[in-house]
């Protein structure tokens, strides 16, 4: 999962992020509204947590400009006022939560995860499709109801799979949510994953929870009754 | 006794002037009735004098106390008995030497003697009360022997003519005047509205900006005024740039005293070994600041900055925005505020009650939530109310600083006790209390009906010039 977070205070900023990337995002910072008005046109993003008091562009104006070229990714605002005339506003313009400074990291972190999973239509944080849940809290995931390890990548990409379960995901889309850097890139490894995946969640080979569609991605098959569309 | 002025400028200009007028008229009419009183008694006067040198041109004086008229009288109506024309030649003692025969009866009374070359003139009144006038000349008649004999001719004439024309006179006057004072009234007024329209478009044009319906009064008022109205619109948007330099300030102290506790607070999420105390410390520092900051952003009464600010829009998207934040749980909102309402103030006063009432609904309700508005004569009313569990029985320590109604949330009992001040800025009262309706907790916003309005939209900038 990748989020892009603009923050014009730095030592704030890094510390988000360093947060975000313990609980297994990918992260890409911005300090002003320019900056993250370019990420988030050309990075494929998950969710954007925009401070409202941005220097330059302001968070309201970058919010409104992404929402108008069609970037439906959820939006976090940050506000340090607190004031209700802001976020009203901010959520008019197309954010889809908030959170008054100073914040809980673990609630920054709740919050953003409950977006995503919201925007891939989960209304619980505990995915169910089929024998496998995945807590997106504590990051557990269970096959018929024992524990499964998994690496953090692996993890990510099951994530990925099962937010969006029923849809194809491209293996480029894949890499760009789970790496950090372009140079880290590598769309060969995702297909290392994914077979590492389909090896510890059907160790029989009867339940095929990811199909493969040659040249176009992967796709989660099990039934998710959760996610209401 | 105390006088009560009128109120308006205009009024006692009005009445000051129609006063005048009115003392104007009376005291015109009343010298042009002395004058053509003055005038007819004194030609009544030289009447009764050429009747008196009529009748001693045509006296003959014989015995003692005897007078004979030769030939006929100067005047016919000295023969038509009761023609309202009477003589008497009245010897010295007072006795009638001769009467004219219009006098049948007694006739008015002709009064004493007078001395020779002596003219008396009068009223008397004759037996039925009407009024003659009355001249009495004192001659001494030369007799032949050398001697004299004193008379006096007393010539009396009925009144009844010059009554009449006095009454004519006066009630032509009195229609002139009535029709001249009112068609002067009319001009005056019709005069002192084209002179005071400046004035009552400052009035019209202050009233607008008061319920922010304007920016600033429009130019090309009249001289005198002009100094009056371009400083107001001066002072009016210093105090504007005041009020928004005034919260720039506050928003950069707000974001520079936030930040840094959002720095703190995130180093310390990562530090396990620091005592509970140093969290909590941050999270009152955050109370403080967030309480302090918007009690100080709060606008309270605006004054002449205010604006109109539609209500209905705003709690819709803030219904909207919450909905939103409270994703997890669905419920249904019944917005009951009528369209057209606007409150007079600040936006994010508004937006701050709205937001506060509507977000502890939301957090509450199990189904539903209510936001209705109503205006009366007496108050606006804003209720918000749900279908939740109710206030706790120790509601009213709910809106005192800082103290928290419940742990589902940051911010709450700060939220309400903000909410409670600006309602009290505003000059009005919250109560809280129990949903009849729905069940759950009632929190009633109570304004006084000045703070809104129901008509919509500004008004165009063209409309009212002088």
């Amino acid at each position: 999962m990748r989020v892009l977070i603009v923050e014009d205070e730095a030592p704030l900023r890094s510390s988000v992020a360093r947060r975000l990337r313990d609980a297994g995002f990918a992260v890409d910072e911005a300090g002003d509204g320019d900056e993250g008005l370019w990420y988030g046109r050309e990075s494929e993003l998950d969710a954007a947590i925009i401070d409202l008091g941005l220097p330059g562009l302001s968070g309201m104006e970058m919010i409104r400009r992404l929402r108008d070229e069609g970037r439906a990714f959820p939006i976090l605002i940050l506000t340090a006022r607190g004031r209700w005339e802001d976020t009203v506003d901010g959520l008019g313009a197309g954010a889809d939560d908030y959170l008054v400074k100073p914040f809980h990291m673990e609630e920054l972190v709740a919050r953003v995860q409950a977006l995503i999973r919201r925007a891939g239509g989960w209304s619980r944080s505990v995915l169910e499709s089929g024998p496998v849940t995945l807590d997106t809290r504590t990051q557990d995931v269970r096959l018929d109801g024992s524990p499964v390890e998994l690496t953090g990548f692996e993890y990510r990409v099951l994530e990925c799979l099962m937010l969006r379960a029923g849809e194809v995901v491209s293996k480029a889309e894949l890499t760009e949510r789970i790496y950090e850097q372009d140079f880290e890139r590598d769309s060969n490894v995702i297909e290392v994953f994914v077979g590492r995946l389909r090896r510890k969640l059907d160790p029989g080979g009867a339940l095929s929870p990811i199909e493969t569609l040659r040249g176009r991605g992967y796709r989660w098959t099990l039934p998710a009754p959760g996610r209401g569309d | 006794m105390e006088i009560r002025l009128p109120r308006t400028l205009r009024g006692r200009l009005l009445g000051a002037s129609s006063l005048l007028l009115v003392i104007f008229l009376s005291v015109t009419g009343a010298a042009l009735d002395h004058a053509f009183r003055e005038s007819s008694q004194r030609a009544t006067r030289d009447l009764l004098e050429s009747r008196v040198y009529g009748l001693l041109s045509a006296a003959e004086v014989g015995g003692p106390g005897k007078v004979t008229m030769r030939g006929t009288l100067p005047d016919e109506a000295f023969s038509r008995p009761g023609s309202g024309l009477y003589a008497r030649f009245l010897a010295a003692d007072g006795g009638i030497a001769w009467a004219s025969p219009s006098l049948l009866s007694a006739g008015p009374d002709p009064g004493r003697p007078v001395a020779p070359g002596e003219a008396v003139f009068d009223r008397v009144a004759d037996a039925d009360g009407a009024a003659l006038a009355r001249l009495r000349f004192g001659v001494a008649w030369e007799l032949g022997e050398g001697g004299f004999r004193s008379l006096t001719v007393s010539v009396s004439e009925s009144l009844e003519a010059y009554f009449a024309d006095l009454a004519r006179f006066r009630r032509e006057i009195g229609a002139w005047f009535l029709g001249l004072g009112l068609a002067l009234l009319a001009l005056q007024a019709w005069l002192l509205s084209f002179v005071s329209r400046p004035l009552s478009q400052a009035e019209r044009e202050i009233a607008d900006m008061e319920t922010g319906r304007r920016e600033r009064l429009s130019d090309g008022y009249p001289e005198e005024l002009a100094a009056l109205t371009s400083r107001l619109n001066a002072l009016v948007s210093a105090e504007r740039a005041r009020a928004a330099r005034y919260r720039e300030t506050l928003d950069n102290l707000a974001h520079s005293l936030k930040t840094p506790l959002a720095v703190i607070r995130s180093s310390l999420s990562s530090r396990h070994d620091l005592p509970p105390e140093v969290d909590q410390a941050v999270e009152r520092m955050d109370d403080i600041v967030a309480y302090q900051l918007s009690r100080a952003a709060s606008a309270g009464p605006s004054g002449l900055g205010g604006h109109a600010v539609a209500v209905a829009p705003l709690v819709r998207s803030t219904a909207e925005a919450l909905d939103k934040v409270h994703a997890e749980t669905a419920r249904q909102w019944d917005l009951e505020v009528p369209a057209g309402l606007c409150f007079l103030g600040q936006r994010g006063d508004l937006a701050e009650v709205l937001g506060n009432l509507m977000d502890n609904a939301a957090k509450w309700a199990r189904s539903r939530v209510r936001v209705a508005a109503e205006v009366s004569p007496q108050a606006a009313t804003l209720v918000v109310e749900d279908d939740g569990p109710g206030l706790p029985a120790r509601s009213s320590d709910l809106a005192e600083r800082g103290a928290r109604g419940d742990s589902k949330g940051a911010g709450q009992g700060i939220g309400l006790a903000v909410v409670r001040d600006i309602v009290a800025d505003l000059g009005g009262s919250l109560v809280l209390g129990s949903s009849g309706a729905l069940g759950g907790t009632r929190v009633e916003v109570v304004l006084p009906p000045d703070r809104v309005s129901r008509r919509a939209g500004p008004r165009s900038q063209s409309e009212g010039r002088p």
